[in-house]
């Protein structure tokens, strides 16, 4: 097993990571830019380094600073986290020829999943679905005469892509070519390289995904799906297993088609095989394969309670999984767990956006900070009170999930959690996602990936009493805070001073631990 | 002692003031009585009409954010006397063709320079923030008769980027 691990990677994915090495009893390094120099995820590892100013390419993107971190603090292995460097074949063969450990598949296999038009070729040969499509060629007549084949409306995508960027939908043939030199010029904007594939585009699709794990010696299994349909600018909201679309024969095509694209490549250690689903035929396509931890992964860890991010790490340093036929079980040699999903959950992730100013990001410092605390909640959160929410990095602050033994009781409990969550200093969509969940076409378990376009307007309103009563609050600590102002040399005896708690109230810049955050 | 606060570009004027034990609070025109249960910040508790009120507090400059019952608002104090003509300033900017940032973020780049004529929709600059990118567009048709920012730049929600005149105006 590892000595010590350096993640890159910072937030709450990192702090994630860092605490899965302490249960397995490695120590931890973390890497940090300017900007995060008092972030979470440096608070939480055994050490920190310093590797350049806060925009992503001269830090978090930098190949060479984040080895040279590595050998400086002789680190074994390396947890690439996900985004950032996770899916960079250069990285991940940059990491192996330092000599340390690359957390994750093979360079190999991200090169093979990462040109979607490779990935296509594979996923044909290995009979597993994908939607009527051409990769073919690239030629502007082929591509035309391809796409009449198909039938509109057809999906323009990029072959080096990925993350919904030069991504278009052509509805009819006299916008084709227009359409087609658009695409491949934010290709080439986007990735260096001009190449497009077609799809079929399927309208009202559901997005459903496996987990996968996948050893050093060939073993091969999937840990269930999630069904992430909740979406707003191919940015998942909200993630659920098990899908509510799913029955028995269908998760088990799903299934064996997910183990089969990942054997396709050879694949080793965690990854994500995304479907589209046609929820009127049932059928289905294979859509990307994601070759790092997925952001959703704690949901299926609550339904099959296994702990994947240890699991990277145990399949990294050459543990096996046991596998019956019925590729049921997974085990250290030592002792065998069965896998089945048990009960149902959902993750909701809180974003620093503004849903009244067109879910566009806001910053801010964190001036409270209360995380749900109940039983089957897990709140994994990269921050704490006291930091500054900057314009540098993902949106993504918390992570809640909830799990319970039934699809509504997971509701109701994730709206409890919602409720309970508090943080006051930046803008969140804390009561975004408590209106999508209160959404009868989302409670019924029919919301499809245009959901939350198809709503649109989901202004929220202020009730009156709520306002009314916020007024009243504020005015009173208006007057409260004035009064210890008043007898602030007798400050020791007024109940109502600030002085007297250790709530979020610091002084001298000193940070609150994280003990602090999780109680306060 | 009175105050005035903002909300969604709305004022709201409250009066407050203690008696005894108590405080009596004016809110637009409506008198109340509430008593504080006890004040640990973030944490606030008063009584109001018979029921126990429990909030979370914090101030940010003028900022007020307050947490209660699963939804968060933010309020703005303003000073009594000029609170009207500050909200209207700020928000009406675009109609004199100052361009404001719609978001946080860093100045990607400046797509215009100063004298340029530019077409209503036509990108100005590129906003980026958390990985999201923004084109900021000429609200009209005119010139471009100042740019404030340079590429590069962190930038504040609402802060001015550019002012594109109208011809003739």
């Amino acid at each position: 097993m590892f000595k010590k691990i350096l993640i890159a990677n910072r937030g709450e994915i990192a702090v994630r990571i860092m605490r899965a090495c302490r249960e397995l009893n490695i120590a931890t390094v973390a890497v940090y830019s300017d900007a995060d120099r008092a972030a979470l995820h440096t608070r939480v590892a055994d050490e920190a380094t310093h590797i350049g100013a806060s925009p992503p390419r001269e830090s978090y993107l930098n190949i060479e600073k984040i080895i040279d971190a590595a050998r400086a603090t002789n680190a074994d292995a390396i947890h690439p986290g996900y985004g950032f460097l996770a899916e960079n074949a250069e990285f991940a063969q940059a990491v192996n020829d330092a000599g340390v450990v690359f957390i994750g598949p093979s360079p190999f296999s991200i090169r093979a999943m990462g040109d979607k038009a490779h990935a296509r070729e594979r996923m044909i040969a290995s009979r597993v679905p994908v939607a009527p499509g051409f990769q073919d060629a690239d030629d502007d007549a082929s591509l035309e005469n391809a796409a009449r084949e198909i039938g509109y409306p057809v999906l323009i995508k990029a072959a080096a892509g990925g993350g919904g960027k030069a991504m278009r939908v052509v509805n009819d043939a006299r916008a084709f070519l227009e359409e087609l030199n658009a695409a491949r010029r934010e290709a080439l904007n986007a990735f260096g390289d001009a190449r497009v594939i077609l799809e079929k585009y399927v309208s009202n699709a559901r997005h459903i995904e496996f987990q996968i794990l996948a050893d050093k010696f060939g073993n091969t299994i999937h840990l269930f799906e999630r069904e992430c349909s909740i979406q707003r600018r191919h940015q998942k909201i909200i993630e659920e297993t098990p899908s509510p679309l799913l029955d028995e024969a269908l998760r088990e095509k799903m299934g064996n088609a997910a183990v089969a694209a990942a054997r396709a490549v050879n694949y080793e250690n965690a990854g994500t095989i995304e479907f589209i689903v046609d929820p009127d035929t049932r059928d289905f396509y294979f859509l990307e394969m994601n070759t790092r931890l997925q952001v959703e992964h704690p949901i299926t860890e609550m339904t099959t309670g296994l702990d994947l991010a240890q699991w990277q790490i145990r399949i990294a340093s050459g543990e096996k999984l046991s596998v019956s036929s019925e590729q049921s079980s997974v085990s250290s040699l030592q002792s065998p767990v069965s896998i089945y999903q048990r009960g149902h959950a959902l993750e909701c992730r809180v974003y620093a956006e503004d849903p009244s100013n067109n879910f566009l990001p806001s910053t801010g410092r964190v001036l409270d900070l209360q995380l749900p605390n109940m039983p089957g909640v897990r709140a994994d959160s990269g921050i704490a009170t006291g930091d500054e929410i900057s314009a540098f990095y993902d949106p993504l602050l918390v992570k809640l999930v909830a799990h319970a033994e039934t699809r509504d009781a997971a509701l109701a409990k994730m709206h409890s959690a919602l409720r309970e969550f508090c943080l006051l200093g930046v803008t969140t969509n804390v009561e975004f996602l408590q209106a999508v969940l209160a959404h009868p076409t989302f409670r019924a378990g029919d919301a499809t990936t245009r959901f939350l376009e198809e709503i649109g307007d989901w202004s929220l309103e202020t009730e009156d009493w709520r306002l009314e009563q916020a007024l009243m609050a504020a005015a009173l600590v208006e007057m409260l805070e004035k009064k210890v102002a008043s007898v602030e040399v007798a400050g020791e005896n007024d109940p109502y001073s600030p002085w007297r708690t250790n709530g979020a109230f610091h002084v001298g810049g000193e940070l609150p631990t994280d003990d602090e955050r999780i109680n306060g | 002692m009175k105050l005035v606060y903002s909300h969604n570009a709305q004022t709201h004027t409250l009066d407050v003031t203690r008696a005894g034990d108590e405080f009596e609070i004016t809110v637009n025109g409506e008198h109340a009585r509430v008593q504080v249960i006890s004040f640990a910040p973030p944490r606030l508790a008063f009584l109001y009409n018979g029921k126990i009120v429990t909030a979370r507090v914090a101030s940010d400059g003028q900022k007020r954010w307050i947490h209660m019952d699963g939804a968060t608002l933010v309020l703005e104090r303003a000073e009594p006397n000029t609170a009207r003509a500050q909200t209207h300033g700020a928000r009406e900017g675009t109609g004199s063709g100052i361009v404001i940032a719609p978001m946080p973020g860093q100045v990607r780049a400046v797509l215009v320079q100063e004298g340029d004529a530019v077409t209503a929709g036509q990108p100005l600059a590129l906003l980026e923030a958390m990985k999201m990118e923004l084109k900021v567009s000429a609200p009209h048709d005119g010139i471009v008769s100042k740019i404030y920012v340079t590429q590069g730049q962190s930038v504040e929600r609402e802060q001015i980027l550019t002012e594109v005149t109208k011809r003739g105006g």
